[in-house]
């Protein structure tokens, strides 16, 4: 958390400075500014596609555009800027495939969700971000929940786990990325009540 | 707009993320990820995203220290489903494990586990006791005050505070009394120890001219025929002597004759260690009935010689 906001500071210096942003800072602003929108900007899309299942992608396209306009510059806020971005590309869809319906769109100001309400979307408050890792945890499947609890409550190494659940490193590293896969969904996604 | 679509990518970032947790990592790991990092910025984003859930995930270290939720799994997990059922109907006043009828009065019920075996009984009150390798316990609750009589072993106490009841935990002429807590009391032969997870609990040594000693959570108390010391243990130090719980054995720099005695507490089998690797430090978290394991990785890690005459395994250098 420390580093966060370190990072943070020196972003906030290099923009002062009017150059371009290094990665590092990027990234670290994207991890603090957008990732925690995840969960507004999911339930944006949802609505407004007729084909849910395309939200993942699109959500993903949305911080492919944010993160390349912020390596050149930092949006600040970040909000508005990131619904802008989707914006932009579910009228790009309704454009070329019709699957967007319009009025949807064009209720991006009336859900209000664009202004920049700081507080509203920040990290959830530690207590309940792990009341959303335990849920998420809860809901793996066996081993692979099995796998992550060794790794993170009880600080197993991969090879050690290898060797407590009688399965092979490689075994170990599919379950713990299907947990990691699991747990990012759960912390800025789907998982994620509103 | 990107070639594939975002679960395949956040699927292989989480591969990325994974891989590098794992204990093959190396140079040329870190080169092949810094290479598919730099193919596209649809790679970046989920690298970032992935890699933030799983640091943000050592948050669960958290559920560690809470003893009343091990319970929970200790219950799911030990129970036969016969007393699970029992319990929830809660049609008995107490569940026993091995209730004898070895008993001094009529109200007295003993409990006892075997040598490895480990039981959960839950009060009418919803009090928890649960009973630790090779412990023979005996409880009365039909007077004013609730009693308990450690005759030895190790039991974890989750106490529904009561202060019309007391609930007392009685080992020899000391006495543990309940204010509303969680706490664990251990007797061996020549020694006791009282560790106080959350609330208070009133400690009397049992000994002229000694007033009881109150102690509140993070408090260890040890005594031995002659004497008493008291020391603080952080939460996390407290939680992991709570292992056993759920079948484990933590160690934090233990010397390797205490891990040694550890584990021999809980199987036949018993492990010597000699003189020249008494002092090794042991650092990992093993499965209390696996002797096994941990023969194999201390092997492993300090090159030591395992050798097996009959019950009894000899560790030397």
């Amino acid at each position: 958390m420390a580093e966060t906001v370190e990072t943070g500071r020196e972003g906030a210096g290099a923009r002062l400075a009017g150059d371009d942003m290094t990665a590092s800072d990027v990234h670290a602003w994207f991890v603090r500014e957008v990732l925690p929108l995840e969960a507004a900007l999911m339930h944006f899309l949802r609505h407004s596609l007729r084909n849910k299942n395309e939200a993942e992608d699109l959500c993903q396209d949305v911080y492919v555009r944010v993160y390349q306009a912020a390596l050149k510059k930092i949006p600040d806020p970040a909000k508005p800027f990131l619904f802008t971005v989707a914006r932009n590309l579910l009228l790009n869809r309704v454009r070329h495939e019709a699957i967007v319906s319009i009025e949807a769109v064009a209720d991006l100001e009336a859900l209000n969700i664009a202004k920049d309400e700081p507080g509203a979307d920040r990290w959830v408050i530690a207590r309940e971000e792990l009341r959303l890792l335990e849920t998420a945890l809860s809901r793996l499947p066996r081993r692979c929940r099995q796998a992550v609890t060794l790794r993170k409550i009880e600080g197993l190494s991969h090879r050690e786990i290898a060797l407590r659940m009688g399965i092979s490193e490689k075994t170990v590293d599919r379950h713990i990325s299907d947990g990691v896969n699991a747990l990012a969904d759960a912390m800025f996604g789907e998982g994620r009540s509103r | 707009m990107s070639d594939r679509n975002a679960k395949e990518i956040r699927a292989e970032a989480a591969d990325w993320i994974s891989r590098r947790d794992g204990d093959g990592w190396n140079e040329a790991a870190q080169t092949e990820l810094d290479a598919w990092l730099a193919q596209s910025h649809a790679h970046v984003v989920a690298f970032l995203r992935a890699e933030a859930a799983w640091g943000r995930a050592d948050k669960l270290v958290a559920l560690k220290p809470q003893a009343s939720r091990r319970f929970a799994e200790t219950l799911k997990d030990a129970w036969p489903t016969a007393l699970r059922a029992v319990a929830a109907a809660a049609v008995i006043a107490v569940v026993g494990v091995a209730a004898s009828t070895y008993l001094t009065t009529s109200n007295e019920k003993t409990y006892t586990t075997p040598v490895g075996g480990r039981e959960t009984i839950t009060l009418v009150d919803g009090s928890q006791i649960a009973l630790n390798t090779d412990t023979t316990l005996r409880m009365d609750l039909s007077g004013r005050e609730r009693k308990v009589w450690l005759d030895k072993g190790e039991a974890y106490f989750h106490v529904t505070h009561n202060a019309q009841r007391p609930f007392r935990v009685f080992a020899g002429n000391r006495t543990v009394t309940d204010l509303g807590t969680r706490f664990s009391v251990r007797r061996d032969s020549e020694r006791f120890e009282v560790a106080v997870m959350e609330g208070k609990v009133a400690f009397d040594p049992g000994r002229e001219q000694e007033k009881p000693i109150a102690l509140l959570p993070g408090d260890v108390v040890v005594a031995t025929a002659t004497k008493v010391s008291l020391t603080k243990k952080p939460s996390r130090a407290l939680a992991e002597s709570l292992g056993w719980q759920r079948g484990l054995l933590i160690f934090d720099n233990t010397t390797l004759a205490d891990a040694a005695a550890e584990f021999n507490r809980y199987n036949g089998e018993k492990l010597i260690v000699a003189k020249s690797a008494a002092h090794l430090p042991v650092v990992g978290t093993f499965r209390a009935n696996d002797v096994e394991a941990f023969a194999r990785v201390t092997k492993e890690v300090f090159g030591l010689r395992f050798e097996r005459h009959g019950a009894q395994i000899v560790i030397a250098r």
